[in-house]
């Protein structure tokens, strides 16, 4: 996979200071998560061309967006890196085919096979195009935002937390459509949120961001898996995997799944054998025995060691584990980690009791 | 010209003076609301400034303004010496000079609504354009224009309204020649001063009449127009 | 808790000192305006309606007939036109002292003079004037020859000055050349001004506007002899409606006499 984007930004601007470099591929989704106020949005309004103060470097597909010892700096109308807003700004003087229109008519070469009515149904909106800005929900909208900004043929697509304002159902749906998305474009696609595991779902690689500085950037799998950075510490801690489906059993639907860290078996009758699948494997799903002893009804059981282990306020400690060739996060009490004398180095055997398959 | 009577011609000629001048000052106040509208959070001063000067025709009797405009015009005054210098002669008693006087007597009236048509807009719609591709003229003609229009339409039926209507302006610097500066409002004011006053009656009932029905055309437009907005060329 | 008791007797302080002075002028006050209020009323003041053109000399002419113990006078200014319909329609004044005399002679028509009391009070002189030393020459030829913009005249439809301004344009054969160059002013006064700001290089104008302390403004001027053009005759005039029609006599015979003739000439208007 060939690089799409490299960056080195700096930013500067009251009280806050944005420092980063860091690369993105040409195809599948880049996560950019951070608490609030780490810089994220500013970080993608710089890649977009929004910021006159950025300072730095950027170059797309080897075209110089910013360069500031060359005093190069294209206009955000020339540079095109499709930017859906958390606000989504649809024009409102515009119905919703208006605002597609907008943007398809001055994309460069539309994509082929991508008209407004494709792209429209990818995005569920199809049934919207006659309705105003005012007269759809803020969900609609964010889809709307997002039909926009694809059918202006972008050369990269860049999501301001697309999820937020969201309820679960709706969240849902949305990543769905994303991921879908992700998979069916070749375009790099840097999705920002503040939310860890909401991108456990959908992204390949990730980016941290923690007061206007890269914390760690890398594979989705170890920063999921790192208990340092945000996602351990959040109630949906969860490690995703990248794994691929071997086979499924006729007879009672379970998949066997390959993954770094092991084999798992899952329930999944539609399962497709060879496919390539994403693993999501939450801490809160994993318990702990010291050996495989008695029969019990988890399917799962993968011989594990402790690899490192920290406590928290609330009586639960949380469990970095070596798997196969990946690790794995485990939240158990602190009662159980103490009796069980759990500590780096210590061989276990992790049991997990379901994983999420997407 | 003279097959037409001098009440008529007057009103051709206000016709043309009016949107002569109410196509130039939305030309010039355009950019400068934008300017405004942009500038009034980050540097409140220099737009306070700005605005306090074009609107002092607002505060002004229009009488007092006319006269400084006759004494700058004049061959010693400001505008005279450039008017002169340029070749122009001066511009008292010309049409060209009361269309420069109505639109510095209306500019500030269309500011007001144009900047905060676009302080209304904000910054959030142009830069969604900007991402789109659209440059920043194109912004501007596209988006900006076409979401504003009712604000365009409210200003320039405002300026419209305020140049027919313009006298002392006229007055102190028109000369009252037909054909150039006998605008309906002097030639109505001649006929009261002349005891004419079936002429008079006739005249304003004529004015009265022609903008009642322009301004009911003119409304209506702006009040329908955001509805068919759908089915225009984004 | 206890509020300071206020002093009773004056100290020295100046805040106690100031008010009880400011009560006694205010007890001085009210006595002296009942006293006067239980003497007889003053007589109210005489309303003069005057044509803008006239106003200086007016306030000279009211100021001596005050004190010839004439009693007071109140002048209000404007436009002659305008005076007549505010007259019509009912304004309290006394007296009317136009620019024309198409005006009183209309009141009298419609029977809303006092009788028998319009008069010729003034009449005016036209000079054509430029700021510019050297524009105008003594003769008026340069309405045949000069190679001006704009010639201005107060507007002939209804000024007396302009209509007496065509008339010299007719004699002097010159009308239809000059047609093109005319700027009308709204009265004498605005005509004046044109020229004085020098957006016209010159024009016909009042005598008694650029004549002063015994000869011509600055600048160039031809006093047109007055057999080119009709007389430009100011009529004076009582209104019928007036509440005070003996001293409204009383002052368009002072009008008439010898101290406001002499104030007359002063400003460079002459008698009839």
């Amino acid at each position: 996979m060939s690089t799409a984007l490299v960056a080195s930004l700096r930013l500067a601007r009251a009280g806050f200071l944005l420092e980063a470099a860091f690369e993105l591929e040409s195809r599948g989704v880049t996560a950019l998560v951070g608490p609030s106020g780490s810089g994220k949005t500013s970080l993608l309004r710089c890649l977009a061309g929004l910021e006159r103060g950025a300072a730095g470097s950027i170059h797309v597909g080897g075209e110089p967006w910013l360069d500031s010892a060359r005093g190069i700096f294209l206009a955000p109308h020339r540079r095109g890196a499709g930017l859906v807003f958390q606000d989504s700004r649809l024009f409102p003087h515009l119905d919703v085919r208006g605002n597609l229109e907008f943007a398809r008519r001055r994309a460069p070469i539309p994509a082929p096979g991508a008209n407004l009515e494709d792209v429209a149904g990818w995005l569920q909106v199809a049934h919207l195009l006659e309705r105003r800005p005012g007269e759809i929900s803020g969900g609609e909208a964010r889809r709307v935002a997002i039909a926009r900004a694809l059918l202006a043929s972008p050369s990269i697509l860049l999501l301001d937390e697309p999820l937020s304002g969201l309820d679960e159902e709706r969240k849902s749906e949305m990543l769905q459509v994303l991921a879908s998305l992700a998979e069916r474009l070749a375009l790099p696609m840097v999705y920002v949120s503040h939310s860890a595991s909401e991108v456990a779902r959908i992204a390949a690689r990730a980016i941290v961001l923690r007061e206007g500085k890269v914390q760690a950037v890398g594979e989705i799998a170890d920063l999921t898996s790192r208990l340092d950075l945000p996602w351990a510490r959040e109630e949906g801690a969860a490690v995703a995997l990248a794994g691929q489906v071997v086979d499924v059993d006729r007879s009672d639907g379970i998949a066997r799944i390959r993954t770094p860290a092991g084999d798992l078996l899952v329930p999944a009758p539609d399962a497709v054998p060879g496919r390539a699948i994403r693993v999501v494997l939450s801490a809160r799903d994993v318990s702990i025995a010291l050996e495989a002893g008695n029969p019990s009804s988890i399917l799962n059981r993968l011989a594990a060691t402790v690899l490192s282990r920290e406590d928290d306020e609330r009586g639960r400690t949380m469990l970095q584990l070596a798997s196969g060739q990946a690790r794995i996060l485990a939240r158990i009490t602190r009662r159980s980690a103490d009796a069980l004398g759990l500590v780096a180095g210590r061989e276990v055997v992790a049991q997990v009791k379901s994983v999420a398959l997407f | 010209m003279s097959a037409l009577s001098p009440d008529h011609q007057a009103i051709l000629l206000t016709l043309e003076l009016a949107a002569v001048s109410t196509a130039i000052v939305l030309l010039l106040a355009t950019p400068l609301a934008w300017w405004l509208a942009a500038r009034h959070e980050r540097q409140p001063t220099l737009a306070s400034i700005v605005a306090a000067i074009v609107s002092l025709p607002l505060v002004l009797p229009p009488t007092v303004l006319g006269f400084y405009l006759l004494l700058l015009m004049g061959p010693s005054g400001a505008i005279g010496r450039l008017t002169t210098s340029m070749g122009l002669g001066t511009l008292a008693f010309t049409f060209e000079g009361l269309v420069i006087a109505s639109v510095l007597a209306t500019l500030p009236f269309v500011l007001a609504p144009l900047q905060a048509a676009f302080a209304g807009l904000g910054e959030g719609p142009l830069e969604a354009a900007a991402t789109l591709r659209a440059s920043p003229l194109d912004r501007f003609l596209r988006l900006v224009v076409p979401a504003c229009t009712p604000a365009f339409i409210g200003a320039g039926v405002l300026a419209f309204a305020h140049v027919v209507g313009e006298f002392g302006i006229v007055l102190m610097i028109g000369g009252s020649i037909p054909g150039q500066t006998r605008v309906v409002s002097v030639a109505l004011y001649d006929h009261v001063q002349g005891f004419e006053m079936s002429e008079a009656h006739a005249l304003a009932a004529t004015l009265l009449g022609f903008s009642a029905v322009a301004l009911f055309f003119l409304y209506r437009l702006g009040m329908v127009m955001p509805y068919r907005a759908a089915s225009r060329r984004p | 808790m206890r509020w300071p008791e206020p002093p009773t007797d004056p100290s020295p302080s100046g805040r106690g000192v100031g008010v009880r002075v400011l009560r006694q002028i205010l007890a001085l006050t009210i006595a002296a305006l009942s006293a006067t209020a239980t003497a007889n009323p003053p007589p109210p003041p005489l309303r003069l309606a005057v044509a803008a053109n006239f106003s200086a000399p007016a306030r000279e002419i009211a100021a001596a007939f005050e004190s010839q113990g004439g009693g007071k006078v109140e002048i209000v200014t404007g436009a002659t036109g305008n005076l007549f319909v505010q007259i019509v329609e009912g304004a309290p004044f006394d007296v009317f002292l136009a620019a024309d005399r198409r005006a009183p002679e209309a009141l009298e028509a419609r029977g809303l003079a006092l009788a028998g009391t319009r008069f010729t009070y003034a009449v005016g002189r036209l000079v054509l004037w430029s700021k510019d030393p050297d524009w105008v020459d003594a003769h008026g030829e340069v309405l045949r020859t000069g190679t001006f913009h704009h010639l201005a005249i107060a507007n002939p439809i209804f000024a007396p000055y302009g209509r007496a301004a065509l008339q010299v344009l007719d004699s002097k054969g010159v009308r239809g050349k000059l047609e093109e160059r005319i700027v009308r002013g709204e009265s004498i006064a605005q005509a004046y001004e044109f020229v004085a700001s020098g957006n016209a290089e010159l024009g016909f104008v009042a005598l008694s506007q650029v004549w002063h302390d015994g000869h011509f403004d600055p600048g160039s001027a031809w006093l047109v002899p007055e057999h080119l053009h009709e007389p430009i005759e100011q009529d004076a005039v009582g209104v019928g409606a007036t509440k005070h029609p003996e001293a409204a006599r009383a002052f368009l015979a002072f009008l008439q006499g010898e101290k406001a003739q002499a104030i007359l000439a002063a400003h460079g208007y002459r008698a009839p």
